[in-house]
Order: structure tokens, then sequence, then C-alpha cells
């Protein structure tokens, strides 16, 4: 029977739960540093299939100290976990675009060339 | 070429998006209405399931017959919904919003002075060994497949995973004709999910026996509560798991893994000990070909993060909910949040909460509402929430009170 362990918790970059276990015991021992190491929510799905495993298995690897108390709101770029140690956020795209679909903005075309006047 | 600046976008058009878009148009503002699904209504579009009176002459919540209704008022209220529009970003220019988005062969962008997210909730993924098999779906996608593309998910089904919602599509999917062998336990990968825990799990089913508008989950929760009262009672949960519509809720058998070759074939059970660990020499494969995983619902809050909101942790509302306050406003400057995305909670409560949120806004934007008006959807809210048919997570005030006081935490 597989062992727990090779279950793979993020599909897009074939993560699995060793991985990220290893990534902790190998001093990548924070969730900004385990995201990097095991590019776990850096794939085409951006987090949506995996932050919250990630999340789960985090707190558990760090141990679940109560923060509840501290009470506030965190900041936008990661997510309060109930660990002390923020979850990392989204950015945009979140969802895929392709380079053709980039090309296409309006907001990123080059500035016009100023006219020339005679 | 100029665009023209909306006086709200609203992402998603589900029950909170479409109910929000309808009432702030009435009053006179321009909408537009951005969802990624080709058509409207959201998760409306799958559910289907009894309400209380059912067994009294057919009375049965249909969600593609609401999704119709709520387009139609909205397209009558000169609403413009736009469809397969996912939306990637949010961007600030000046005052206004950015809101970027891409069809399946373009990208676009869209001006507005103000944006509600009503992103709703999405399905939290339950990882185990041989999930990656074709035959394993999430519970929802094979709701989906059954109740809107009228395609059978398959022939014979294990559902890993118990709580409400998973009960409730398991039961959908037998009337569909598949064949539901057993509702069972996922394993525990993290050692601390409360899902894969029999005690936490029967401790739930008991939460049913008063308040389920189905008589069967009734019958189960209150079966359930003839275990015994205190943390022990999942000891005395029967081995062969209870009945329910036929299928058997198997609150002390784990499904460990996956089985199959190039498809799922089986699934590897096991039953659990009074510890709630699994007996692995008891282990047995059953044979399926429809493998459903139930993780439970988390508010999708991606763009709201994108935006700039703060957020809270608050595991009775679901997980990572937006701040906001009792406008719908969040900490963003005119980014408004309204549906499941501050909660996962049922569709009727959405729409009551999409409702009020168009109010609030028409406000804020100085259109002809009365603060009185708001109130009176407010007040209306809070009945449907008592009286909501379906209580995805029993402990959904306290978590409303608990992300209340974080508002006013941060506001002073």
């Amino acid at each position: 029977m597989r062992e727990l362990d090779t279950t793979l918790i993020c599909r897009c970059e074939e993560v699995c739960l060793a991985d990220l276990k290893a990534a902790f015991e190998q001093g990548f021992s924070t969730p900004e540093l385990a995201k990097r190491r095991t590019r776990m929510m850096m794939g085409p799905c951006q987090g949506r299939l995996c932050q919250t495993s990630f999340q789960r298995v985090v707190e558990a690897l760090l141990g679940a100290v109560d923060t509840a108390e501290s009470g506030g709101a965190d900041s936008a770029a990661s997510l309060p976990s109930r660990v002390g140690h923020d979850i990392p956020g989204s950015r945009p795209p979140v969802r895929p675009l392709t380079v053709g679909q980039i090309a296409q903005l309006e907001e990123f075309a080059p500035p016009a060339p100023p006219e020339v006047k005679p | 070429m100029t665009r023209p600046l909306w006086d709200l976008v609203v992402v998603g058009a589900g029950p909170a998006g479409l109910s929000a878009a309808t009432v702030a148009a009435d009053r006179g503002l321009s909408v537009l209405v951005l969802d990624e699904s080709d058509r409207p209504g959201g998760r409306l579009c799958g559910q289907l399931h009894e309400r209380p009176g059912a067994n009294r002459g057919g009375c049965w919540w249909n969600g593609l017959d609401v999704a119709e209704q709520l387009a139609r008022s909205a397209y009558d209220a000169k609403v413009k919904i736009e469809l397969r529009q996912a939306v990637w970003g949010l961007f600030r220019e000046r005052g206004d919003w950015i809101v970027a988005t891409r069809s399946p062969d373009s990208s676009s962008s869209h001006h507005s002075k103000r944006v509600l997210l009503a992103t709703g909730a999405g399905e939290d993924p339950l990882p185990l060994p041989g999930w990656e098999l074709p035959g394993v779906m999430s519970v929802g996608a094979a709701q989906v497949l059954a109740n809107v593309h009228r395609v059978k998910p398959g022939r014979r089904a294990v559902v890993v995973g118990i709580d409400i919602l998973s009960l409730t599509i398991a039961r959908e999917l037998t009337l569909a004709g598949v064949d539901v062998l057993a509702v069972v336990l996922p394993p525990d990968l993290s050692g601390q999910d409360s899902r894969a825990d029999p005690a936490d799990v029967v401790r739930r089913l008991v939460g049913l026996a008063r308040f389920h508008p189905s008589p069967v989950l009734r019958l189960l929760g209150r079966a359930a509560q003839g275990l015994g009262a205190g943390r022990w009672a999942h000891r005395f949960y029967p081995q062969q798991g209870l009945p329910a519509w036929g299928m058997r809720v198997r609150a002390r058998t784990a499904c460990l893994q996956v089985v199959g070759r190039d498809e799922a074939e089986g699934v590897v059970l096991a039953p659990l000990d009074r510890y709630g660990r699994p007996v692995s020499h008891q282990a047995y494969t059953l044979p399926v070909d429809l493998v459903c995983l139930a993780g439970g619902l988390t508010p999708l809050a991606e763009l709201a993060a994108v935006a700039g909101c703060r957020f809270a942790h608050i595991p009775e509302l679901g997980g990572q909910v937006p701040l906001h306050g009792s406008h719908y406003e969040t900490t963003a400057e005119r980014i408004y949040v309204a549906g499941n995305i501050t909660g996962v909670e049922s569709a009727e409560v959405a729409l009551a909460q999409g409702t009020a949120a168009g109010l609030a806004i028409a406000l804020d934007a100085e259109a002809k509402a009365s603060p009185e008006e708001l109130v009176t959807a407010l007040k209306r809210l809070k009945r449907i929430r008592v009286e909501a048919d379906i209580h995805f997570l029993e402990t959904v005030d306290a978590g409303r009170q608990e992300l209340a006081r974080r508002w006013e935490v941060q506001d002073a």
C-alpha cells in the first residue's frame, strides 16, 4: 500500500507531502521559504488547488500555537493563519494568461510616439 | 478609444452577484456583471434538494430555476452580463478600478468606480494517495456533471468526506442512478485534520438531528445522538455504518488510497480504532469506478487579496475571509464583498446578502436608496439566516461575530 507521504499535494508542480516535510527539515521552515523551496502554489492554478492543503500541513508542522488573541487583521500580501506565520497570498494574474492575451492589453501597450510638428 | 466607466462591476453571477447587480441597477447605477462560466447562476445551477415540507407535496429547491429567474430580473433591470470572462486582476487607476479579464481567446479590461466581489466559495481539496487518477473528482464536479450536464459520472461510487454537503450531493448522485456504496472519512494527512476525526464528524452528524430539513438526515442525526453524549460517542458508532437513502455513512472507516492502473478501479478502506487511527492489517479493497472527494467549502477570495483587502482567518466561516463592515465595504477603497466570499452559507442567505449589498452600494453611490431600506434588507437577511434550510457550518453565527469584532478592532 502507498504511504500517505507519497500523496501529491500540489498537482501543478508535482510536490508530494514528503517534499514539503523535507523542506521544513532542511531549514526552509517558514511558509514563505517552504513555498519557494517546493514551488507549491506557483503553478498554473496559483494555489487554488493546494493553498489550503499547504496551510493545513504547514500549521501542523509549525505546531498549532493559537494566536487568535492577537485579534486584528493581517496585511494584504499574505494571509493570516492560526499559528502566527502568515500564509503567502495571491498576486495577479490569478488565472493563467497566454502571452497573446497579455500583448492585447492596452495598459501594457508602448506609448504612442510623440507627434512631429512640421 | 474611450471605454465606459461603470458605476459598478460585479465579479460573479451567482445568487449574491446577480441580486446585488439587480438592486443597484434598479437604483440607477450602471452595472456590469462578469462571470467565467458560460451560464449565469454560479453554483445554483447544480443544486437540487428537498426543502422543509417536501414530503407534503413537492417542494424542492431547484437551483437552475432560481438562476434563470435571477438572470431574467437582472436583464430586466438593464444589467449587462458578460459570460466566459475570467477576472485575473484588479488595478487601481486614479480613483477608479481597472478590472482585467480574459475570455478563452482574448483579454480586455473594464473601468469601474466600484467593484463588488461575489466570487462565492470553492471546494477545499482533499488529497490522498491516488487522487490524481481519472475517475476521482471533487463531489462538486460530480454534482455539476449529473445535475447540469446530465452525465452520469460513474456507476459504483464512494464519497470520501462526511459533511452536510457531501451527504446531500451523494443523495443527488443516487437520484442520477449512481450506486453510492458508502460515504467514508478521508485519511489524516496533516495529523490534525478535523475532517478525518471520527469524534468531530459524529458530533456534526448529531447536529443534523434537530435542524436538517431532510427527514432521512434528521434520522441519521438521531441515530448518531443515540450513541450517547460526550467525546467518546464515536466509539459506539457501528463499524458497518448508519444508513441514509440506501447508502452507508461510515464514520469509523477511512479511505486510505485510490487504486487503479490508468483510472480509478477501487478504494482501500480501513476501519478506525477507538483513537481514530486506521487499522492497516484490516484494510481491504472495494471496487468502484468513481471516487468523489468532499473536503468542504472555502471562500474564494483571491481577488480580494489582489485588491489589497485585509483578511481574517476564521475557521467558522470556512477559512480566510476578507474583513468587511456592515455595508459590505472592505479595507480596500470601493471594493465590496457579498455572498459566500464572506463565509460559507446557503444560496438563500447569499441572495439576501446580495440584495443588502446592492442597497448599501447604491447608498454609498448616492443613488436613490434610503438607509431605512438597507435596515429592512439586513433584518430580512438575519431572519433568512435563522430559517435557512441548510447550515453548512454550524458555528457560522460565532464566526460572523468574530469577523465583526475584528472589523471594529482594525477600525479603531
